[in-house]
């Protein structure tokens, strides 16, 4: 009678850990195939599923970055094409000013973009939940007007790139579509990490609790300062990419892309990494069974 | 600038503002009812606005006959949407409502675009035209008739949900829906009334609007915008506060549109933003 309990303990136990080695090695099996295809698709001249496979990329990295502030703390920006946008502005115009290579205008794409998410969040972030939501729309759809209108960054027909020899300081590849993807799938690696290591640590703890839908004006209140710094790592590696669809114009920070990456990360709880919903939201449940 | 410019802003933004009041009202009468932004809003809006325009096209039937015929359709619609999608996600989290409703409305817009395509189009030849010359000030008779409609259908949804027996019954459904059931009010048929009036006031809308504005896809984007604007400004769920925040975004626009023509909706997004940071729960809110 008293050892029932230990035995459906540790059956529960090693259910889990299959399933963990499941994932991994599924993950694994993806990842090298992710690695290898794209390889043979250049081999075989394939250029067009090539581009369709730097795009999603592109989009999963996007999709992450959104699922770190919607699925982990529970807060649905519809305008976070903006940080998007101001990533690709930002390398943009120090390439065609200075003269600086898009290595060195990522980092700066990132900074910029932390230091107006911030601003924005900061305030944003005393609002919950359709409130919330509909204040990202609306600083949105400021930001697009404002490009829109702004001359010295070229208005509304955006900025082009110019066509510089092919190399990796210059971000650009010519002959193959290769070098992009493996910048992407690396962008895509870095993105999916970061949400891991926010899963892992006490922010992801924290996010997971913020996560909880909560009624009234202040979901979550007294915790702007933990909210806006989710907000400053959502930003994080999702910077780059625009250097492939070359011209940046404000089209690029419109709705349609924050519809697009706002859509993608799994809907029912959000949340988790790897698309298990029960983790981002109970993050003190992790790795134990249910059954228990 | 003379005194002459600045009134006919004003009174144009007034115009204006009693239909944007009208789409917003709907917006907040469901949103009151269950706490579900309907994200489709605008989708609505245009659907209401085709139908406007096909109806003259095929069947020769004036912008103005169709405005009931609208009302009507949209009720269906409102109806068919609440029992086919949002019944199921009533006690879904947050996320899974915003999303249902906001991917709906990317597939009424796309699938609109597939149809009809993006080209912009106007109604032809309709009974109103002509302009309303008050002084110097000049009114497009569709703008004046559409504004006066919408400010009669926002007053007549205000009588109906506060002295009707029905319309207390959907205040009692959204005070408490289980108190509500146990007086013997049926919740669900509530909700599917409030989807059926939140969606033919954005009905009454289209059909007024396509009087005078060009007809396409996108055309529900601005409108559902600023209407998610007024009721947040004015408070989620309050009918007041969408004819006041209505009003409101109107004369901002026009007014704004004076002074810095390209900027006229930064005005009125930035002082919606200002409100909200300092009064979350909007004007009039009870939130």
């Amino acid at each position: 009678m008293a050892t029932q309990p230990h035995r459906s303990l540790t059956v529960a136990v090693l259910r889990g850990r299959a399933r963990r080695v499941f994932w991994c090695l599924g993950g694994v099996v993806v990842a090298l195939a992710l690695l290898i295809v794209p390889f043979i698709l250049e081999a075989q001249r394939l250029a067009h599923p090539l581009h369709v496979l730097i795009m999603i990329c592109l989009y999963a990295t996007l999709a992450q970055a959104w699922n770190i502030l919607g699925g982990y703390a529970g807060q649905v920006s519809l305008g976070n094409a903006v940080y998007f946008g101001t990533g690709a502005y930002t390398s943009t115009l120090l390439m065609t000013r200075l003269g600086l290579s898009p290595w060195l205008g990522i980092p700066a794409g990132m900074v910029v973009a932390v230091a107006l998410s911030v601003a924005i969040g900061y305030p944003c972030f005393r609002l919950g939940g359709h409130y919330f939501a509909i204040a990202t729309i609306a600083v949105g759809e400021i930001v697009h007007t404002v490009f829109i209108n702004w001359r010295e960054v070229g208005g509304a027909s955006g900025i082009h790139l110019p066509l510089l020899p092919e190399a990796l300081i210059n971000f650009q590849f010519h002959s193959s579509k290769l070098p992009y993807y493996y910048i992407a799938f690396g962008m895509a690696a870095l993105a999916f990490g970061s949400a891991f290591a926010v899963e892992r640590s006490r922010l992801g703890y924290y996010l997971g609790h913020q996560g909880r839908p909560a009624r009234g004006p202040f979901p979550g209140g007294g915790s702007y300062s933990l909210q806006a710094v989710r907000h400053r790592n959502q930003r994080g590696p999702n910077r780059d990419g625009r250097h492939l669809l070359r011209p940046v114009h404000p089209g690029d920070r419109s709705r349609k892309r924050a519809a697009a990456l706002a859509v993608r990360p799994d809907l029912p709880g959000g949340g988790a990494g790897r698309g298990r919903n029960d983790l981002g939201t109970t993050p003190g449940c992790r790795g134990v069974d249910p059954a228990l | 600038m003379t005194l002459e410019v600045l009134l006919q802003a004003i009174a144009s933004g007034l115009l204006m503002g009693f239909v944007y009041a009208l789409i917003a009202a709907g917006l907040s009468l469901i949103f009151g009812l269950m706490e579900i932004v309907n994200f489709a809003h605008g989708e609505f809006l245009m659907l209401s606005m085709f139908t406007t325009f096909w109806l003259a096209l095929l069947f020769g039937i004036d912008p103005l006959v169709s405005v009931p015929i609208c009302a009507a359709l949209l009720f269906l619609l409102g109806a068919l949407v609440y029992k086919g999608i949002i019944s199921r996600i009533l006690r879904a989290p947050m996320l899974a409502q915003i999303f249902a409703t906001f991917g709906l409305g990317v597939f009424l817009r796309s699938t609109a675009q597939f149809l009809w395509t993006a080209d912009y189009r106007i109604l032809p030849n309709h009974v109103l035209s002509g302009r309303l010359d008050l002084g110097g000030i000049f009114l497009s008779w569709p703008q004046v008739v559409a504004s006066f409609a919408a400010l009669a259908a926002v007053l007549a949804l205000y009588l109906f949900v506060m002295r009707t027996e029905t319309g207390l019954a959907i205040q009692a459904t959204s005070e408490d829906r289980e108190a509500a059931a146990l007086m013997g009010i049926p919740g669900d048929r509530m909700y599917l009334l409030g989807w059926g009036i939140g969606s033919s006031c954005v009905g009454i809308a289209g059909a007024l609007l396509a009087n005078f504005l060009p007809i396409f896809p996108d055309v529900g984007f601005l409108f559902a915008l600023l209407a998610y604007v007024a009721v947040a400004l004015g408070g989620f769920g309050s009918i007041v506060g969408a004819l006041a925040a209505g009003v409101i975004i109107g004369l901002v626009e026009a007014v704004g549109g004076l002074f810095v023509p390209s900027f006229k909706y930064v005005a009125v997004f930035a002082l919606y933003l200002a409100v909200v940071l300092f009064r979350p729960q909007g004007l009039f809110g009870r939130y």
